[in-house]
C-alpha cells in the first residue's frame, strides 16, 4: 500500500509540468541565438510594424528583419519549436492511474471488484526519459535555429538577386537609350542622304537588340522582386529597394574558416544530438520493452458479503524476445544517427573548403574588374570622347566605345553579384547553416 | 675678302657674262659657273654678306661654321628633339642640333666642305647630300656607299661644292623611320659669279608631312597615306613665320620638299612668279614661264622668283585642301546637310557624362580635347577665323617696312575691302538678293 502511495506522489508531482512554460523559454532562447547569430537581424516579430517597413524601400538588412516577422518559414520554425516543448513536456509526466470497476450480478448477489494501478514504464525509467527528451529538444532547438539562420540568408540572396536584376535592368535601359540616340542620328544622316541604307539598317538592328534586351531585363527585375517578396513573406507587396548599399567589395572574415564553421555549425549540434538521442533511446529501449504493460496497483473486492483488499503486480514476462528487437532497433538508429552526422561534418568541411576557394578567386575577378577592367573602359569612352571633340571619330565611333563600357559594366555587376553571394553562403556558414549547393552566382546576361 | 656690298654686286653683275659663256657646260656637270680650272683647284671659302647674301630659313636656323686650312668645317648632331610643331602641340622627333629640321647648310659654289656627322641616337644612320654632285663614297646611302654611322660615332663627310642652287639633305638610313621622324633640312649653295641679279628677300622652305595621332608624343613613321601635320620649315599656322617684302623688291622663295609620299603645289595670293631655278640648276629664262603655283614634287626643290608689287597679306600655301588642316580626321560622318548641334545633343544621351565635357567640336563650342594635339586648328585673322592650318603662312608685303619688325595686320586703303552689298547697290545692278 506504501509503495503504491510513493508511487503516486511521484506520479502527481511529475504531472505538474507547464507545457507554456517550457515553449516561452524555449522562444525566447531562440530569439536570442538568432540574434547572435545572425549579426544585422534584430528581430522585430511584430507583424504590423514589418508591413509599415514595406512601404519604405529596403535594404539589405531590412528584407532580413522583415522576412522573421513576416515569412511563414520563421512561424514554422517558431511552430515546430513548441511542438518539440510539448513533446519536452511529455517525457515528465507519468502515465495516468487505471482504475478498473467490475461489478457482476451472480443469481441474487452482486459482486464488486475495484482495482487501481499505476503503470510502471514511465516511473521506472523517468530519468532517463527525461534525459533523452532533453537531447531530443536540443536537436529540434538546433534544428529551429537552423531554419532560421538559412532563412535569413535565402533573404540576403533574394535581396541581392533583386538587387543585381534591377541595376542590370537600368545598364540595359542605359543602352537602349544610346542605341536609341544613334539611330535617331543614322535616320537623319540618311534622309541626308549622307548614309547608305546598310548601315542605317545596322543602327535599327543594334536599336532592336537593345529593345529586346530591356525587356528581357525589365522582366528579370520585376521577377526577382517577386522571389524576394514571396521570401518576405509578403507576396503582394510592392518591393522597393534601398539600394544605397551598392554591390561593392563584401569585408570578409576568411581565417580558418572550416574550424569557425564546425564550431559554430548548427546542424553539426543537431546531429550530435540526435545522436545523444538515440544513445540515451538504445540505452533505455531494453528497459522500456520490459516495462511496457507492467503496473502496481490496489485491489477491493466484494464477494458473497465478503470484502477484501490487496495489492496487484503486473509484469510482462520476456519469453518472446521482444526486448532483444527492440535494442538492436535502438542500437541500429543510433549508428544511423552517428554516420549521418560523420557524413555532415564532411559536408561542412566541404562546403567551407569550397566556398573559401570559391569566393578568393571570385575576389581576386572581381578586383581586377572594378579596379582595371573597368575603369580602363570608362577611360577609353573618356579619351574617344575628347577625340570625337577633336573630329577624329564620328558618333557612331563613340557609340561602339560605349558599348565596350557597357560590357564592362555589366561584366563588374555579374561578378559583384557572385562575390556577393558568396559572401552571402560564406556568413551562412559561419552563423551555422550550411548553404545549398547551387548558391554559386548565373552569369548575368 | 673684304668686299663691300657694292663692289659685290658689282662683281656679281660682271660675272653674270662669264656664266652665261660657261652655262652650256655647265648643264652637262649640274649647275655651277666655274671653270674646269676652278673645280680642279682650291676656291678661297666664301663669305656671308660679302660673297652672298644670306638665305633666310623661317622659323629655322643656319648651321655655323669654321674655317680651317681653307675647309668650311660643320658639324652636325643627329639626336632626339622635342619639337614644337606649334603652341600646344609637342613632339619627340629626330633631327640634327637640337633641331627640327636640321639647320640651314649654306655655302658657295667652289667651297670645300668637310661636314662631320656625330650620331646621338639609339639607331644607326647616314647624312644624304640630296642633288649634290660629288664622289660616290660622300653619297650617304647606309649599305651601299658607306657603312652606317653606329650610335655614338662620328663620320667625316668632305667634298667640294661644284654647282650652286637649293639641295637638301636626310638621313638615308631606314630612310622611312628616320625622314618620318624629321631628319632633313636645306643645304643652299650660292653662286660664285651670279648670272642674275640677286635677290632682296631670299627665303627657303622645307616642305614635310607628318602622322601624329592627336594625344600621342612621337610622329608615326608606320603611316603610308593618311599624314595629319604638314609644315613648313617643320611648323604649322598658325606659328609659321610670315615673309616680308617692300615693294619692289625681288622676292625668291626657295622650296624643296622632303615629304613621304606627297607632291605639294605651292600657291601664292597676288603675285605672279616664274620658277627660275629647280635642284638641276639654273632654268634658262627663255624656258621659264609665268605662274601662281607650282609643284613641288618630294624629292625635289623649286626656287620662285617674283618682284613684290601688290602691298597686302598675302597667303602662301599649298593648294591641296587638306594639307592646310592639322590632324584632320577622314572617317567621321558626313554631316553636311544635317545639324551638327543635334550630334552633341544626341551623344549626350549615349553617354550621359558627356554633358559634363562641355560641347564638342561638332559646334566649334571647343570641349576637352586629347592632350597635346591641335586638331583642325586655324588662324586668328584681323577679319576672324581662318580656316587654314598646316602649309600655310604669309607674305606680308608693304611699302614700308621696319627691319626686323613684324608689320602687324595689313591696313587696307578705304573702299577696296569686300562689304556686304547695301541695298543701293542691289537694285542700281539689278541683282536679285
Ligand atoms: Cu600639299
Amino acid at each position: 500500500m506504501k509503495l503504491f502511495a510513493q508511487t503516486l506522489a511521484l506520479a502527481l508531482v511529475a504531472s505538474c509540468t507547464s507545457v507554456a512554460r517550457i515553449t516561452e523559454r524555449e522562444r525566447d532562447q531562440l530569439s536570442r541565438e538568432l540574434h547572435a547569430r545572425v549579426e544585422t537581424a534584430a528581430p522585430d516579430l511584430d507583424q504590423a510594424r514589418s508591413l509599415a517597413r514595406l512601404e519604405r524601400p529596403i535594404g539589405r538588412d531590412d528584407a532580413v528583419a522583415i522576412a522573421l516577422a513576416l515569412a511563414p518559414e520563421a512561424r514554422e520554425a517558431f511552430a515546430a519549436l513548441d511542438v518539440a516543448s510539448a513533446a519536452r513536456a511529455r517525457a515528465e509526466l507519468v502515465r495516468n492511474p487505471l482504475a478498473q470497476l467490475e461489478v457482476l450480478r451472480l443469481g441474487g448477489d452482486t459482486d464488486v471488484d475495484f482495482d487501481l494501478s499505476q503503470p510502471l514504464a514511465e516511473l521506472l525509467t523517468r530519468r532517463a526519459r527525461i534525459e533523452r527528451a532533453d537531447a531530443q529538444m536540443q536537436a529540434e532547438r538546433q534544428h529551429a535555429a537552423r531554419t532560421l539562420v538559412r532563412l535569413a540568408y535565402d533573404v540576403r540572396r533574394a535581396w541581392l538577386e533583386a538587387a543585381a536584376a534591377e541595376r542590370a535592368q537600368q545598364l540595359a535601359e542605359e543602352r537602349f537609350e544610346a542605341e536609341a540616340a544613334a539611330a535617331r542620328l543614322a535616320e537623319e544622316l540618311h534622309a541626308a542622304g549622307n548614309l547608305v541604307e546598310s548601315e542605317l539598317a545596322l543602327s535599327r538592328l543594334a536599336l532592336a537588340g537593345a529593345r529586346e534586351k530591356s525587356t528581357a531585363a525589365q522582366m528579370r527585375a520585376e521577377l526577382a522582386l517577386l522571389r524576394l517578396a514571396r521570401r518576405l513573406g509578403a507576396p503582394d507587396a510592392r518591393v522597393e529597394l534601398d539600394r544605397s548599399d551598392e554591390l561593392g567589395a563584401p569585408e570578409l572574415a576568411l581565417e580558418s574558416l572550416a574550424e569557425s564553421a564546425e564550431a559554430s555549425s548548427l546542424d553539426l549540434r543537431e546531429a550530435e544530438a540526435r545522436v545523444d538521442a538515440a544513445a540515451r533511446a538504445a540505452g533505455l529501449a531494453g528497459r522500456e520493452a520490459l516495462l511496457e504493460r507492467s503496473s502496481v496497483g490496489v485491489s477491493a473486492a466484494r464477494d458473497d458479503g465478503r470484502r477484501g483488499a490487496g495489492l496487484t503486480l503486473g509484469l510482462a514476462l520476456p519469453l518472446f524476445g521482444g526486448v532483444d528487437v527492440a535494442r538492436a532497433e535502438a542500437r541500429a538508429r543510433l549508428e544511423l544517427e552517428r554516420e549521418r552526422h560523420a557524413a555532415l561534418s564532411l559536408d561542412v568541411h566541404e562546403r567551407a573548403n569550397t566556398l573559401l576557394k570559391s569566393y578568393l578567386a571570385a575576389a581576386e575577378r572581381h578586383h581586377t574588374t572594378a579596379q582595371e577592367l573597368e575603369p580602363a573602359a570608362r577611360r577609353f569612352v573618356d579619351d574617344t570622347l575628347r577625340q570625337y571633340n577633336a573630329m577624329q571619330i564620328g558618333v557612331f565611333d563613340v557609340l561602339e566605345a560605349r558599348r565596350m563600357e557597357l560590357d564592362a559594366q555589366e561584366q563588374l555587376l555579374a561578378r559583384a553579384l557572385e562575390l556577393n553571394l558568396i559572401a552571402a553562403d560564406i556568413e551562412e556558414l559561419r552563423a551555422g547553416s550550411l548553404p545549398q549547393q547551387n548558391a554559386l552566382a548565373p552569369e548575368l546576361e | 675678302m673684304n668686299l663691300s656690298r657694292r663692289s659685290f654686286l658689282t662683281r656679281s653683275t660682271s660675272a653674270a657674262l662669264a656664266g652665261a659663256a660657261l652655262s652650256r657646260a655647265a648643264a652637262a656637270r649640274g649647275a655651277t659657273t666655274l671653270t674646269a680650272a676652278e673645280l680642279a683647284g682650291a676656291l678661297p671659302p666664301g663669305v656671308p654678306n660679302v660673297d652672298y647674301r644670306p638665305v633666310i630659313t623661317p622659323d629655322g636656323a643656319t648651321l655655323e661654321f669654321r674655317v680651317v686650312d681653307g675647309v668650311k668645317v660643320f658639324h652636325l648632331v643627329a639626336e632626339e628633339v622635342e619639337h614644337e610643331f606649334a603652341p600646344g602641340m609637342t613632339v619627340r622627333a629626330w633631327g640634327y642640333n637640337g633641331r627640327v629640321h636640321g639647320p640651314t647648310i649654306e655655302a658657295l659654289e667652289g667651297d670645300r666642305v668637310r661636314i662631320y656627322v656625330t650620331n646621338r641616337l639609339d639607331a644607326p644612320t647616314t647624312v644624304h647630300w640630296h642633288g649634290l654632285i660629288l664622289p660616290n663614297g660622300m653619297d650617304g646611302i647606309g649599305g651601299l656607299t658607306q657603312r652606317p654611322i653606329l650610335p655614338g660615332e662620328t663620320f667625316r663627310y668632305e667634298f667640294t661644292l661644284r654647282q650652286h642652287g637649293t639641295f637638301m639633305y636626310h638621313s638615308h638610313h631606314d630612310e622611312m623611320t628616320q625622314m618620318a621622324l624629321g631628319m632633313m633640312g636645306l643645304f643652299v649653295i650660292h653662286p660664285r659669279r651670279p648670272s642674275e641679279p640677286a635677290p632682296d628677300r631670299d627665303y627657303a622652305y622645307l616642305l614635310s608631312e607628318w602622322r601624329v595621332e592627336p594625344g600621342a608624343r612621337r610622329p608615326d613613321p608606320n603611316e603610308m597615306s593618311d599624314f595629319n601635320v604638314l609644315t613648313l620649315n617643320a611648323k604649322i599656322a598658325p606659328a609659321t613665320s610670315a615673309m616680308v617684302a617692300r615693294t619692289g623688291e625681288r622676292v625668291r622663295i626657295r622650296v624643296g620638299n622632303l615629304s613621304a609620299m606627297d607632291h605639294h603645289p605651292i600657291h601664292l595670293h597676288g603675285h605672279t612668279f616664274t620658277v627660275v631655278e629647280t635642284d638641276g640648276g639654273v632654268i634658262p629664262p627663255a624656258g621659264r614661264w609665268p605662274e601662281v603655283s607650282a609643284l613641288v614634287p618630294t624629292g625635289s626643290t623649286r626656287t620662285l622668283e617674283f618682284i613684290a608689287d601688290n602691298p597686302g597679306d598675302w597667303a602662301f600655301h599649298c593648294h591641296m585642301t587638306h594639307h592646310v588642316m592639322t590632324q584632320m580626321s577622314h572617317g567621321i560622318p558626313n554631316l553636311i546637310g544635317v545639324d551638327a548641334s543635334r550630334f552633341d545633343e544626341e551623344l549626350e544621351r549615349i553617354v550621359p557624362r558627356y554633358a559634363d565635357m562641355g560641347q564638342g567640336a561638332h559646334a566649334h563650342g571647343g570641349g576637352a580635347i586629347p592632350p597635346n594635339s591641335l586638331p583642325m586648328v586655324g588662324t586668328r585673322g584681323p577679319f576672324g577665323y581662318v580656316t587654314m592650318s598646316g602649309m600655310f603662312t604669309l607674305l606680308k608685303v608693304r611699302e614700308e617696312l621696319r627691319e626686323g619688325v613684324e608689320p602687324g595686320w595689313y591696313e587696307h586703303p578705304a573702299g577696296t575691302v569686300a562689304l556686304p552689298a547695301s541695298a543701293a547697290d542691289l537694285a542700281r545692278d539689278g541683282v536679285a538678293h
